[in-house]
């Protein structure tokens, strides 16, 4: 029992005074390059090319959200996302800004397609006696 | 020509009395199927309001209908006694009072809003909304006394809160106890096409939770939204402009619908729109029946 127990205790140990790079090594590789976080910035870019594919990210997204808009369906999450990308390239962080502007052209696409659907499923919820 | 052409007419007349006979029998066949379809189509908003009716009263058996028209408070205890302690200094009274002086100021042209309205205004909020034949428009009582401001020359108000908030509770507190009435005309398919609409838009998935009006107020109702229980369909018009303690004031029914469409994370559409009044024309006339009882003080 008691041999047992320090086994546990030096592993513990062990662990615990891992070297910092060691652990960061342990993370999960998306994490790390922040890749599936939309919270983590990524570093700013400035370049022309960043710029003009931001512009026709930001312009795509405004036409989708149009089309939602004729539906009625847009969502505000989309609203949302523009105003949160345009901050962005204002502040010169254009990929985060080009990441958010595509999320909210694929949310209002989802909203169009919300509404597509919704144009006959209505129906079934209709209450009847 | 693979095919000869005949002469039209020579298609359409009948080559004997048989024939005249079939054409009489299948045009009197076509008529009485048309009339079904206009009648089933006009039976459906009657149709409609009984079986949510019949949904509520299965789902909340001991419940009284009229107490409906109270939202959440027919159901939830203790919601209900926190209510009634503030109706004994109900927080919409100055809304009233400040709205009937706003009615009673003379527009420059020297008429009043008593001018706009039958019976000058005072027990009529029960007809509202109606669906104006001329316009074929539904009509909403904040809709209609803006459209009374403008024929006097006067700017129309901001709708959702403030003055006009205010006069809508003054014309609601004149028709208190007033049972609503709302009519879809029977012999108007545009009257039916808005109401139509509105119950379109009730049942309708919105906004990125994916919620209709009706995934609360119908399938989940009587349950709780984090704090909030969730009230049912009928009777919720009954008690608008509302005193919303959230907000610190009072709150036109529309501008609810845009805080419904709001949580769901859909974006809100514009006050007094042809939506918002077509799901307002819808609501109503499944509350017929219930007595109004607003202004009213609602969390």
């Amino acid at each position: 029992m008691k041999r047992s127990f320090v086994v546990v205790l030096i592993v513990l140990f062990t662990a615990c005074g891992q070297p910092a790079d060691i652990q960061q090594a342990q993370e999960p590789v998306g994490a790390q390059a922040g890749t599936l976080s939309t919270t983590t910035a990524p570093m700013a870019n400035t370049a022309p090319e960043a710029s003009a594919t931001y512009q026709e990210a930001r312009d795509s997204a405004v036409a989708t959200v149009s089309l939602a808009a004729e539906k009625n369906s847009t969502w505000s999450t989309s609203d949302a996302l523009l105003k949160q990308a345009e901050a962005a390239s204002i502040e010169g962080e254009l990929d985060r800004a080009i990441q958010l502007a595509d999320e909210a052209r694929w949310l209002a696409e989802l909203a169009i397609k919300q509404a597509e659907t919704e144009e006959t499923l209505w129906r079934d919820r209709v209450l009847r006696n | 020509m693979l095919f000869p052409l005949r002469a039209p007419q020579k298609c359409l007349e009948p080559k004997n009395k048989e024939n005249v006979q079939v054409i009489k029998v299948f045009s009197f066949l076509v008529l009485i199927i048309s009339q079904l379809m206009a009648w089933s189509a006009l039976a459906e908003p009657e149709e409609d309001r009984q079986a949510m009716l019949s949904f509520y009263e299965k789902h909340f058996p001991n419940v009284e209908f009229q107490e409906f028209a109270n939202g959440v408070y027919a159901f939830d205890e203790i919601a209900r006694q926190q209510w009634l302690e503030i109706e004994d200094f109900p927080p919409y009274e100055i809304a009233v009072d400040e709205g009937e002086a706003y009615f009673n100021n003379r527009f420059s042209n020297g008429n009043s809003y008593a001018d706009c309205f039958e019976n000058e205004g005072q027990g009529v909020r029960q007809n509202y909304p109606y669906f104006d034949t001329n316009v074929g428009k539904v009509i909403t009582i904040e809709l209609a006394i803006n459209q009374c401001r403008e024929k006097n020359s006067e700017k129309p108000l901001p709708y959702g809160k403030g003055e006009l908030a205010a006069i809508s509770s003054y014309m609601a507190y004149t028709s208190r106890g007033n049972t609503i009435d709302v009519k879809v005309p029977t012999n108007n398919p545009a009257a039916l096409a808005a109401f139509e609409s509105g119950k379109q838009f009730y049942y309708s998935r919105r906004g990125q939770l994916n919620f209709a009006c009706s995934s609360c107020h119908i399938q989940a109702v009587g349950l709780s939204i984090r704090a909030d229980p969730l009230s049912t369909t009928v009777g919720q018009v009954t008690h608008f402009p509302a005193y919303r303690a959230r907000w610190g004031e009072m709150v036109t029914l529309q501008r609810r619908f845009a805080e419904c469409n709001f949580q769901v994370r859909a974006r809100p559409l514009a006050l007094q729109s042809d939506q918002y009044r077509n799901l307002e024309y819808f609501l109503s006339f499944m509350s017929n029946g219930f007595e109004l009882n607003g202004p009213a003080s609602r969390r």
